[in-house]
């Protein structure tokens, strides 16, 4: 975690809400896109982004303790959020949602430790599109469907009726090619 | 699952690909492997770039306000949720306290002064923020303009340039978040311990009475073996006087039965 970022969630920790703003400003655009690509729903991503928020504010500290980026904590705790409001109002998950149960599936575990700045990653939207589009077109449904609708690989296999072998090679071989064209683009 | 089972499927781990099950046993197997942690922080880093392939849309001022409002009612919602269960906790510790000794009743005196303490103060730096940065409603503000431009202004340290930038852009309207400082770890722990501790006193309370009923068992049970043993005595009393009853009787009658002869003889 960078060392704004740090201060910023350490200030959220303490209360302070105009880092709570500063992080609102730099991570709603990016959040905003995932919840709606998820719930395809305008009210109710904001209702959703409120809750990531809210989190946010009464979690910091626990969230400092995982010692990595506030780029892919945000963006996991987003999309976990946001899957799980999606199988609830599908009635999909019956569990009720306590606090135990955010600590465990939404809170999300990163074991990744490496810096990801949020206005260097937006200032290279652009080649991070261009690597995507180099995935085949199945490549790119397939990772786009198990982000997005947070389908397990026995459900993939009944949406896109395809064997879970054939999706699971699908899968690697994009995470392999996205892994060779990442590290050509300097990522 | 194995090491190797693990490395197999680390790619549908990042991916979000595995059940509520073989996820927790997934992150069971990595979390002692340092080489698979970095294997599989490696696929979270990549997955995370996923959104960015997306046309990013940022939200309006307007979702900026409706967001600020929400947060403030969530926050608002757990503090409340807080309140009430200290308010339950006070009124459980209230009948237990009776039966306390008096160094039992101190230690709650002084632990319900802490946590009075805690939601007082509370509630004091929640007003004073409020005073702080809630500016009075403009005669033409809306509910909803009362709460705009979110998140207070508590830190001045905190990128002076953007907000004048932003003072720029939009008229003066602020919002706060309505949240309670204290209420959070520190209230948490205290509605721990007093709930461990009202739990402690209803089982000392429980177990006075269950002491209390066993002796008013012994002493009835005592009371009726002595009643048992009196009833037995007095039975048999009575069987002694009829038994004795009976043989005067026979002899009585073995008396008149005698033939004249005999009784004659007798005399």
């Amino acid at each position: 975690m960078s060392n704004l970022e740090t201060n910023l969630l350490s200030a959220v920790a303490k209360k302070n809400a105009k880092a709570l703003e500063k992080i609102y400003d730099l991570y709603s655009p990016l959040l905003f896109t995932i919840i709606k690509r998820v719930l395809n729903d305008e009210n109710l991503s904001i209702k959703v982004l409120s809750e990531v928020f809210a989190i946010l504010w009464l979690k910091a500290d626990t969230l400092i303790n995982s010692k990595s980026s506030l780029y892919l904590i945000l963006v996991n705790l987003a999309r976990n959020k946001a899957l799980d409001t999606k199988k609830r109002n599908e009635k999909l998950i019956s569990e009720p949602y306590d606090d135990a149960y955010e600590n465990n599936y939404i809170l999300p575990q990163i074991f990744c430790n490496e810096e990801l700045n949020i206005e260097f990653l937006q200032s290279e939207q652009e080649t991070i599109q261009l690597l995507f589009s180099n995935l085949t077109e199945a490549q790119l449904y397939v990772l786009n469907i198990s982000y997005f609708e947070g389908k397990t690989l026995e459900e993939l296999s009944k949406t896109l009726k395809l064997p879970q072998d054939t999706i699971f090679d699908k899968i690697k071989v994009a995470f392999s090619n996205l892994k060779e064209n990442l590290i050509i683009a300097g990522f | 699952m194995t090491k190797e089972e693990a490395k197999q499927i680390i790619e549908l781990a990042a991916l979000g690909c595995l059940d509520k099950t073989q996820y927790k046993s997934f992150i069971e197997t990595i979390s002692n492997n340092e080489e698979l942690k970095d294997e599989f922080g490696k696929y979270q880093k990549m997955v995370s770039l996923i959104p960015l392939s997306l046309k990013i849309e940022a939200p309006n001022d307007e979702i900026k306000n409706k967001v600020a409002f929400g947060i403030k009612k969530i926050i608002q919602t757990k503090s409340k949720e807080v309140e009430n269960t200290l308010k339950k906790i006070e009124t459980l510790e209230k009948k237990p306290s009776e039966i306390n000794t008096p160094q039992n009743v101190e230690e709650t005196t002084e632990n319900y002064s802490a946590q009075k303490n805690i939601y007082e103060n509370s509630q004091i730096e929640q007003k004073n923020l409020i005073d702080e940065n809630l500016k009075p409603p403009q005669e033409s503000d809306t509910e909803e303009q009362t709460y705009q431009t979110a998140f207070s202004e508590k830190d001045e340290t905190i990128d002076s340039s953007e907000k004048q930038l932003n003072r720029n852009k939009s008229p003066e309207v602020k919002m706060m978040i309505d949240y309670s400082p204290n209420l959070k770890e520190e209230v948490a722990d205290e509605v721990t311990k007093r709930i461990k501790k009202t739990f402690n006193y209803q089982l000392e309370d429980f177990e006075s009475k269950f002491n209390k009923k066993i002796k008013t068992i012994k002493i009835l049970l005592t009371l009726i073996i002595i009643l048992l043993i009196t009833f037995a005595g007095f039975n048999s009393y009575l069987m002694y006087i009829m038994y004795s009853d009976k043989s005067n009787n026979v002899e009585i009658k073995n008396e008149m039965v005698r033939p004249p002869n005999q009784l004659k003889d007798s005399l």
